[in-house]
């Protein structure tokens, strides 16, 4: 088979048999693109390369088709080669993103963009950041050079999913087609169950039981420069700042079809205890016990409803809390209607 | 949580689901505790999240028994005041009859040389829940059930149906490996009548939301159309709940029950005070 490199991208990986690199990315002719992984690859070979692949074969990985290349699998450059490649992207509810599809069609509205400018090769260039959100989540946009619409109904063509710090993203630059897109209607919530979640987006509510509370939530103290954790009396990068104190949970709700580590800041935090700010100021021991004994009470064992923000953490999801309250009667419809679209 | 061991996922169940199980899976070498159960709808199981109401309960001080009923049946609770769990008697022992909870617990099974099946649960977790606590462990457990029921459906349809058949048709890698299991173990199960008891627990689930929005309802115009002092009027109770669609014989019903718990009295003929 004769294709276009499209992309290439690479990853170690360390087993019984020690440390070894595969290539993968997209190949593209002029009939469309197709995902492939190459456990042996010529290192001279780069983006945009014409290529003669023999011995490769297709198999099915995760619903998709893709081209494996192996040790028996021979490449040959085609230094003169021209293909004009197709570009397929199918479409993708924001919910479903992951890097298993790296370029996609997707639909949403763009909200909070800001522009922040940096420097490349010497000029000074733009990034507009934000997010974008659909009926089914939300994620971080980021666009080079090109201002994305705000709060009005877009279609990316072409946009490249990226996992940053443990959340999907979505990148725009000048391949990326934008056009308008048709009316999105965002529910009031975005009620999930977690076997149905599988990538870190945010925007998404669940509910569920809290089955355990962690020992350490409580008061915890920042450091007032870098806003960081201190742990041993004073923050390593910044000994002289002051401690500013703050609050946390770490928890575990279960919603009947799986289990989610979750956590939840001062803010959501405050708002479900129902207290200020005051009352972890300038707390001693005891003060501290109560706080702890306060939210493990309000927390343990309730049916919490919680929007917030899925991560990845190593292999595992956890789930950012952003707004939390218990379940009351209104929220059984809400939780209701979920399931009845579900059967 | 021992380190690098996942927690033990908890199973939502109903009670019926648990009683009518007659599948413990023999534990292997190493394995060690309570061997998984496998109920009639394939779930495998050895820790479940129940909630329901208490209708019985015997304190001891090293043990205490009780009866947690869920419209469907009853679980069977026995919590120790030792090990690692004390905590749970002791928040058990503190419930009323009535009281309504949730809770956590080990399955543990016993077989009986006559071949009849007990399921007992070990508490680790029990919390005094309300009414939107239990909707909500009912309605959700009740559609876990019913999804399970729809594959398993799907599974008896051909012998061959594997989990990759089962998942393309929408179902989760858990509903379908619930399925296979349910169709290699209970393949004479009454799957309808489950289906129609499940049916029944949210019929059942709905109007004691419906009673309990009644109830406010109905206080509060006794309340507001108390002007003179000598109880409201029974037609001015009617009229305000007409509004809402409900009939004459709901509204008589209600007036009983809140007389039988208390809430309100007739101070004189159809005319009723709250307390």
């Amino acid at each position: 088979m004769k294709a276009k490199i499209v992309s290439i991208s690479s990853r170690n990986i360390h087993n019984e048999r020690g440390e070894s690199t595969y290539f993968y990315g997209y190949l593209g002719d002029e009939t469309g693109t197709i995902p492939y992984t190459a456990w042996a690859f010529p290192s001279s070979l780069k983006v945009g390369d014409v290529i003669d692949m023999k011995n490769v074969y297709t198999k099915k990985y995760n619903d998709t088709i893709r081209v494996y290349l192996d040790s028996r699998s021979e490449v040959i450059l085609d230094p003169s080669g021209s293909i004009e490649v197709k570009r397929v992207y199918r479409e993708y509810k924001i919910k479903d993103l992951s890097l298993k599809d790296q370029y996609v069609d997707v639909r949403g509205i763009a909200r909070s963009i800001r522009a922040r400018e940096y420097e490349k090769d010497g000029k000074k260039q733009k990034v507009y950041q934000g997010f974008l959100e659909d009926e089914s989540g939300r994620v971080r946009v980021s666009s080079f050079g090109r201002e994305i619409p705000e709060n009005k109904p877009i279609r990316a063509i072409g946009a490249r999913v990226t996992e940053f710090n443990g959340r999907i993203s979505l990148s725009i630059n000048d391949k990326t087609e934008i056009k308008q897109s048709e009316e999105i209607i965002i529910p009031q919530y975005r009620m999930y169950f977690l076997q149905d979640v599988h990538g870190p987006v945010g925007g998404i509510t669940i509910t569920g039981f809290v089955v355990s509370v962690g020992e350490k939530s409580g008061i915890i103290y920042r450091c007032e420069e870098c806003s960081k954790t201190i742990q041993d009396g004073s923050c390593p990068e910044h000994p002289d700042a002051r401690k500013i104190e703050d609050v946390f949970a770490y928890f575990t709700i279960d919603d009947g079809t799986g289990s989610m580590q979750c956590s939840a800041g001062s803010d959501p935090l405050l708002s479900f205890l129902k207290i200020g700010k005051e009352a972890i100021t300038n707390v001693d021991g005891k003060g501290k016990d109560e706080i702890h004994a306060a939210i493990r009470n309000a927390l343990f064992g309730t049916p919490l409803i919680a929007t917030g923000e899925f991560r990845r953490l190593k292999e595992d999801l956890s789930f950012r809390i952003e707004a939390m309250r218990k379940v009351e009667k209104p929220d059984l419809k809400a939780i209701s209607s979920a399931m009845e679209a579900d059967l | 949580m021992i380190a690098g061991k996942k927690r033990e996922p908890a199973k939502w169940i109903l009670s019926k689901e648990l009683k009518d199980t007659s599948v413990i899976e023999e534990t292997q070498g190493e394995e060690q505790g309570k061997p998984y159960i496998v109920t009639p709808l394939g779930t495998r199981v050895k820790r479940v999240i129940i909630a329901g109401t208490i209708t019985s309960s015997s304190v001891e001080d090293n043990l205490t028994k009780a009866t947690v009923a869920d419209n469907s049946g009853a679980f069977y609770v026995s919590a120790f005041a030792s090990g690692y769990n004390a905590d749970a008697k002791f928040a058990l022992d503190s419930m009323d009859h009535g009281s309504t909870v949730m809770l956590m617990g080990r399955v543990n099974p016993f077989k009986t040389e006559e071949g009849v099946f007990y399921f007992n649960i070990n508490p680790e977790i029990v919390v005094r829940t309300d009414s939107p606590g239990i909707e909500m462990w009912k309605s959700r457990t009740v559609w876990i059930a019913t999804r399970k029921i729809y594959a398993i459906r799907e599974a008896f349809k051909s012998e061959e149906s594997d989990s990759n058949h089962l998942s393309g048709l929408g179902y989760s890698a858990e509903e379908s490996e619930c399925a296979l299991r349910a169709r290699k173990y209970y393949h004479d199960y009454d799957f309808q009548e489950f289906a129609k008891i499940a049916e029944s627990v949210l019929k059942f689930s709905q109007e004691d939301s419906r009673n309990a929005e009644l109830k406010d309802i109905i206080l509060a115009a006794i309340r507001k159309n108390d002007n003179d002092g000598k109880g409201c009027r029974y037609e001015d109770i009617l009229s305000a709940t007409l509004r809402d669609g409900v009939e004459r014989v709901q509204v008589d019903e209600i007036l009983n029950t809140l007389g039988s718990e208390g809430e309100i009295y007739e101070v004189s003929l159809k005319r009723f005070k709250a307390i």
